[in-house]
């Protein structure tokens, strides 16, 4: 049983890092952005990616499908873009006898990899249009439900600079992306290194080295991790700490958080410190998978207030100051 | 779900709660100990000048304090770390990421795997586990060593043995007790200076004697005798220093004495100098308080009230009744052992009289001798003017000297008693003038004239004064005066009056303040020292 266990994890391993290597042969640097990407589409969740313009957001996520052999769609998000051209709509076709009838027209929804570029500068009803194909993997429209096909991957950019003329994506929204990433201003090498291979004759592309069926296996593989209670009550003690209404709550989040983290915070740190743990080669989460994963997984719920902007006192400081505060509870 | 391997699990885990606890358990003793005997200390420090009463139930009381709080922290420190605990340690200490706390926790949590995780991965977890912690002994894990309290306990424990040792001997001494009015208690017995048991006189007179061989011998030469006559008088003076402290001593006890119930005898005995008839008195109050102590011990202590009463409505032993609030010991019965010491000092002030009487014929003898070749005391100032011979020779009135060695001074006290009073006859003008720039002028009244009246003790001198010559006779030209001793005693009466422990910033180790002894000090000089100018 052990060995069969064991197997599982070193083919798991073996899988995200081929992925890995291969989307590093086209995204420089950004190791643990590429990693929490892959992460994420482990887990049934979606990633929101921000960063200033030119950083490889969208590349990275072609990247990926071109590495994953799945189906990729790229919807730019405009202020004058409807759900309808994200979901589909039903059009009346005209059949060879003559009769018309509604027929849904499938939306660019419909894929593996959905890349929604510039999510916020969409007007919100059609930033809406995301949520259940989102958390239900289906689509409603006409009356009928769509199912998606899996696995199925949003993965949002946004500038965080250019906000004029723009949406900020509602709390509701933002709690549907499993995580939040940053990607920065790449390092002098780095930025070295992206100039040589992007002003070559040949574009560098990703391979297929993961298939559908291995992602969807190793989805498995991932949700089987062992977590013992008192590591799931460590997760709630840390989204708990981000409420300021809570008896549990943090001083700095009593003092700078509008909104603390929902229950899908804690299920992102488990799901997160599980892929974690399987690549540390354990069987089990510990704390410190969960410890790993809190940044992305409770940065974009954790909603702070007008004080916190004006003393530039930001989500990720907060988070810092409560996993150094917060301890292992006593069952 | 297969859990083998949790027994090795739980075994170790269980292992390192015990050396947790006990762990814990010396380290909370520690800090107990430390508390207990900083207490201790301080209470030591502080029963000095508040008198605690020490009670058996007291310490009772204590005893079950200490042992409570002895069982709440073992309980405490006991039931403070569990299985949890322990493997949070574990995992810790051997750097196995929470492997064997989650490991417990399945173990325990049994049947409530499939909501965890997948049972493969559980069972393949715990076999890693065990594997894991096979090399792992819970002995290195938890090394039993002394933990830091364990100092604090030390030092607490030194810090009260210092204290202890420190303050076992200490009495301090209150303002009343510095009074002359002060009762007699264990303190007032003590009145009466103990003497020194090194046999001072005893060698003195040695020396004396040695003394009167010298002179009478003639194979050694006059400076030899000389400076054997000189040493034999510095001893006599010493003796006699002494005679005089221990008579101050029984003067004062005598007054105390006096204002006892049921002691007024004695203290009227010393108060004529007579000590036996005094140690007699006192000898038969010590009689009396045996045979009740031996009532006591034949009566039941639930019948020692009523005894009490019923000895209390006796005759004979009303007086001690009485007395016992005076001599009494804190249970308010007569305490025999300050009627013990009493004695002891009694006798020992006796024999300080007898050889200082001894001394004296001895010193007689000497200074006749020495008189014979040549060595007679030429002056005061040679002498200390305590010679015997001297002072009754040249004495007008032969009064008997207490240096002389004749303490039966009939009706009265060790000296002759006076005082500088301010009196009708007393005259501004004591008959003599002063001539002063702007003319003549009165000399100023007599010392005492305008003073209040103190009861100086003086020395009886005959002093030579420039007279009246208006007034014809001898009588004219002799005057008494207060005595150098006199004076003296004045001075220290009112420096016990007004330096208390309290004002005094320094006490050395017999916690005698400085100024106090400045004062004895100076009294003595004044004697010495004044005899001499």
């Amino acid at each position: 049983m052990t060995s069969s266990v064991e197997q599982q994890v070193k083919v798991f391993q073996d899988r995200f890092s081929q992925v890995v290597d291969e989307v590093s042969k086209v995204i420089v640097g950004n190791g643990d952005v590429i990693s929490n990407v892959l992460t994420c589409l482990l887990v049934r969740g979606h990633v929101l990616l921000e960063g200033i313009p030119g950083v490889g957001k969208t590349k990275l996520v072609q990247t990926l499908s071109d590495a994953t052999d799945l189906g990729f769609s790229r919807i730019q998000f405009t202020p004058d873009l409807m759900p309808g051209d994200i979901i589909g709509s039903n059009v009346v076709r005209e059949t060879d006898d003559g009769k018309k009838s509604f027929e849904f027209q499938r939306g660019p929804v419909f894929t593996n990899i959905l890349l929604a570029d510039e999510i916020n500068r969409a007007t919100p009803k059609t930033q809406s249009a995301l949520l259940e194909a989102m958390q239900e993997n289906s689509v409603s429209a006409g009356g009928s439900t769509h199912k998606l096909d899996q696995p199925f991957f949003v993965l949002a950019t946004q500038n965080p600079i250019e906000m004029e003329g723009t949406y900020p994506l509602p709390e509701a929204q933002m709690d549907r992306f499993l995580f939040k990433l940053r990607l920065d201003f790449p390092e002098a090498a780095d930025l070295l290194t992206i100039v040589e291979r992007t002003t070559q004759q040949d574009d560098l592309t990703a391979s297929h080295v993961l298939s559908k069926a291995e992602i969807l296996e190793m989805r498995e593989t991932a949700r089987a991790v062992a977590v013992a209670q008192p590591v799931m009550q460590y997760a709630i003690a840390l989204a708990l700490a981000t409420h300021p209404e809570s008896s549990e709550g943090h001083d700095l989040a009593k003092r700078y958080v509008r909104f603390g983290s929902s229950p899908r915070g804690v299920q992102s740190l488990i799901l997160g410190a599980k892929v974690n743990a399987l690549l540390n080669d354990r069987f089990y989460v510990s704390v410190e998978d969960v410890k790993a994963v809190v940044m992305p997984a409770l940065r974009h719920r954790v909603l702070i207030n007008f004080e916190a902007e004006a003393e530039k006192v930001d989500s990720d400081h907060i988070l810092e100051e409560i996993v150094r505060c917060v301890a292992l509870p006593k069952t | 779900m297969s859990i083998s391997g949790s027994s090795e699990i739980k075994q170790l885990v269980s292992a390192v709660a015990r050396k947790l606890r006990l762990s814990r358990l010396i380290s909370e003793i520690g800090f107990v100990v430390a508390v207990i005997f900083f207490a201790f200390a301080a209470l030591l420090v502080l029963s000095i000048p508040f008198e605690f009463v020490t009670s058996p139930w007291a310490f009772v009381g204590f005893g079950i304090f200490t042992l409570g709080l002895f069982v709440y922290v073992w309980f405490k420190a006991w039931t403070s770390v569990d299985a949890q605990d322990a493997a949070r340690y574990l995992d810790e200490r051997a750097g196995l990421k929470d492997e064997v706390l989650s490991a417990l926790w399945f173990i325990d949590s049994t049947g409530k795997q499939s909501s965890i995780g997948g049972g493969d991965f559980v069972a393949a977890h715990l076999e890693r586990a065990v594997a894991r912690i096979q090399p792992i002994k819970a002995d290195k894990m938890v090394p039993l060593r002394f933990p830091q309290s364990s100092k604090f306990a030390v030092v607490a424990i030194l810090f009260f043995s210092v204290t202890w040792v420190g303050t076992s001997n200490v009495v301090i001494a209150h303002r009343a007790d510095l009074a002359v009015r002060t009762t007699l208690s264990s303190e007032g017995v003590d009145a009466v200076p103990r003497p020194v048991f090194d046999g001072r006189e005893a060698v003195g007179i040695e020396e004396i004697n040695d003394a009167l061989e010298a002179l009478q011998r003639d194979d050694i030469t006059f400076e030899a005798k000389k400076e054997a006559l000189k040493k034999a008088r510095e001893v006599l003076d010493q003796i006699n220093m002494d005679a005089v402290m221990t008579r101050e001593g029984l003067s004062k006890l005598s007054k105390l004495l006096i204002d006892q119930k049921g002691f007024e005898g004695v203290g009227r005995a010393l108060e004529q100098g007579n000590i036996q008839e005094a140690l007699v008195l006192l000898k038969e109050k010590q009689e009396e308080l045996a045979a009740l102590s031996d009532m006591d011990g034949q009566l039941g202590i639930e019948e020692q009230q009523a005894g009490s009463t019923a000895r209390s409505e006796d005759i004979s032993s009303g007086e001690l009744g009485d007395a016992a609030r005076d001599l009494m010991n804190e249970v308010g019965r007569p305490d025999p052992r300050n009627i013990t010491r009493l004695i002891e000092n009694l006798e020992q002030a006796q024999q300080d009289m007898e050889s200082q009487e001894r001394a004296n014929t001895a010193a007689s003898r000497m200074e006749s001798a020495g008189e014979r070749i040549g060595l007679a005391q030429t002056g005061a100032a040679d002498y200390g003017g305590r010679s015997a011979t001297s002072d009754q020779a040249e004495a007008g009135n032969g009064t008997p000297s207490p240096d002389a060695g004749n303490n039966d001074m009939a009706g009265g006290s060790l000296f002759r008693q006076g005082s500088v009073t301010a009196s009708e006859e007393d005259q501004g003008d004591d008959g003599s003038s002063t001539g002063a720039p702007e003319g003549h002028a009165a000399a100023l009244a007599l010392e005492g004239r305008m003073t209040q009246r103190l009861d100086a003790v003086l020395r009886l001198e005959k002093t030579q004064v420039k007279g009246d010559d208006s007034v014809e006779g001898e009588e004219s030209a002799w005057e008494f005066q207060a005595s150098k001793k006199g004076k003296a005693r004045t001075e220290i009466v009112q420096g016990i009056d007004s330096v208390t422990y309290d004002d005094s910033d320094v006490l050395n180790s017999e916690f005698v303040s400085v100024e106090q002894r400045q004062a004895v000090q100076q009294y003595f000089l004044e004697i010495h020292e004044g005899n001499k100018r």
